[in-house]
């Protein structure tokens, strides 16, 4: 409100006026309605401000001698600009052609391609106006996306916004698994063993029976017949030979988590450890780590999480800690046998006799070893 | 009962302000430095340190130094200054 420059915004003259009171021109001002501000007394005179329409009021006040000393506000820029034609004119003419060229489509983004090649994109979306330097307004932004999906079958999902003059497709291409892909399916060995029986359905056999293979070795090859992809099918049964260790000791310590955990950050300045707070005081933990460098490795922060863990002690006596010792080879050597599998031979061999006890499984079985696997060659 | 009897009446019936009823003058003083004044009825005396207003019923008078009317609207005056004294001469 101060010297009334609210009211000035859109434009207000600071005049001068020769004989009145100062009095009889506030009075004036209030009795007429004119908003009138900074007045103040130099010599005989009044000087003041008001906006244009309080000026055109004191105006038809005859016996008042008007001087403008100045003026400001948008009116009186607008006033100045009406009189510069040529300025104005290229201000226009600046307008329009923003105006023109933001109708246009200056580039286009496509985000999210991979198989999907970009150009052939670019050109499909071309037949719908969308291309560099199209118009922007005729666009049917949801149309073009509706034809994607059916040109493209690999898109699992497409977008296509317009932001000003820029338009950016993006899209996410569908994750088909090797064998929609139309990769080619092998029958490989999933351990080492001696192939006893085999029956090709489908494939090229790569191996006869007594033949020994090792883990991965291709039994049964799928190919490619043209277009046509034929898969590996078929049996191939061998005899495995499997080896499992087990140990057990009349005393065992097992660790397990209380749950407790708590976290020590710390500063590093210069390789200089500054701990920001205070280890927790575990009888056992574990430690991970974590850290950030803050400006290239000088200065790094460091946090610790401790998580404290409660160790017990297991006791058996010498004939459980054997049986003990036993049990877990046995569970070691199965685990690596498929269930189907027939055992024809089991050994098993002490080699520890006292604590810690250790022994040795030796299983011998005749099972199904091939497994089917994607064939990375040549794909 | 006059007018303004009866806009006073009103007024306190319905608890509103008197200004608005009986339009009455009002002053809002801003600690020392700033007055505003509604509902004046013209400027009498203009002066650095006296400033003379009329009112409804009498007339205020603003003592001080350096007071300045800054702004004046319809029927609204502000000024600014060191204000010193306000005072109301009622007028028979």
């Amino acid at each position: 409100m101060k010297g009334g420059r609210l009211f000035g915004g859109a434009g207000s003259v600071k005049a001068r006026v020769e004989g009145i009171h100062l009095e009889e021109l506030i009075n004036q001002a209030s009795l007429k309605g004119i908003k009138v501000w900074d007045i103040e007394r130099q010599g005989s005179a009044v000087v003041f401000s008001t906006d244009y329409f309080g000026l055109k009021q004191l105006r038809k006040e005859k016996e008042l001698v008007l001087e403008i000393i100045g003026e400001r506000g948008l009116l009186v820029w607008l006033r100045r600009v009406w009189s510069r034609k040529f300025w104005l004119a290229g201000f226009f003419c600046f307008c329009f052609l923003l105006y023109y060229l933001s109708g246009f489509i200056w580039a286009i983004e496509v985000q999210g391609t991979e198989k999907i090649d970009r150009e052939e994109l670019l050109d499909y979306v071309g037949e719908f106006g969308l291309y560099r330097w199209g118009k922007v307004r005729s666009l049917e932004l949801n149309e073009i996306e509706q034809n994607l999906y059916l040109k493209f079958p690999d898109i699992a999902w497409v977008a296509v916004e317009r932001s000003g003059t820029k338009v950016v497709i993006r899209l996410v291409e569908k994750q088909l698994n090797p064998i929609q892909r139309g990769a080619v399916i092998d029958i490989v060995a999933a351990y080492d063993g001696i192939i006893f029986e085999m029956m090709v359905l489908k494939g090229i056999a790569q191996v006869k029976p007594g033949m020994t293979v090792a883990k991965g070795d291709v039994l049964i090859a799928g190919y490619r017949d043209g277009e046509q992809v034929v898969n590996a099918a078929g049996s191939v049964k061998g005899k495995v030979f499997i080896e499992a260790y087990g140990e057990a000791a009349v005393e065992e310590t097992e660790q397990s988590y209380t749950g407790d955990q708590r976290q020590v950050d710390i500063l590093e300045l210069w390789g200089k450890k500054i701990p920001l707070s205070r280890r927790p005081k575990y009888q056992h933990y574990e430690v991970e780590e974590s850290s950030t460098a803050i400006f290239r490795n000088l200065i790094v922060w460091r946090r610790q999480t401790f998580s404290e863990i409660s160790l017990r002690t297991n006791r058996f006596s010498p004939k459980e800690a054997e049986e003990l010792a036993l049990y877990r080879a046995l569970v070691a050597a199965h685990a690596q046998l498929d269930p189907d599998a027939v055992i024809i031979n089991k050994e098993v061999e002490c080699l520890s006799q006292r604590s810690p006890f250790i022994y040795r499984v030796f299983i011998t079985a005749e099972t199904d070893i091939g497994s089917e696997m994607v064939q990375f060659r040549g794909d | 009962m006059g007018k303004e009897a009866v806009a006073k009446k009103i007024a306190d019936i319905f608890d509103l302000p008197r200004d608005l009823m009986a339009n009455t003058f009002r002053l809002t003083l801003v600690g020392r430095g700033q007055l505003f004044i509604e509902n004046h009825k013209g400027i009498i005396l203009y002066d650095p340190e006296l400033i003379r207003l009329n009112v409804k019923g009498g007339e205020i008078k603003i003592a001080g130094s350096q007071l300045q009317v800054r702004t004046v609207y319809t029927q609204e005056i502000y000024i600014e200054g060191e204000i010193e004294n306000i005072s109301l001469e009622v007028r028979p």
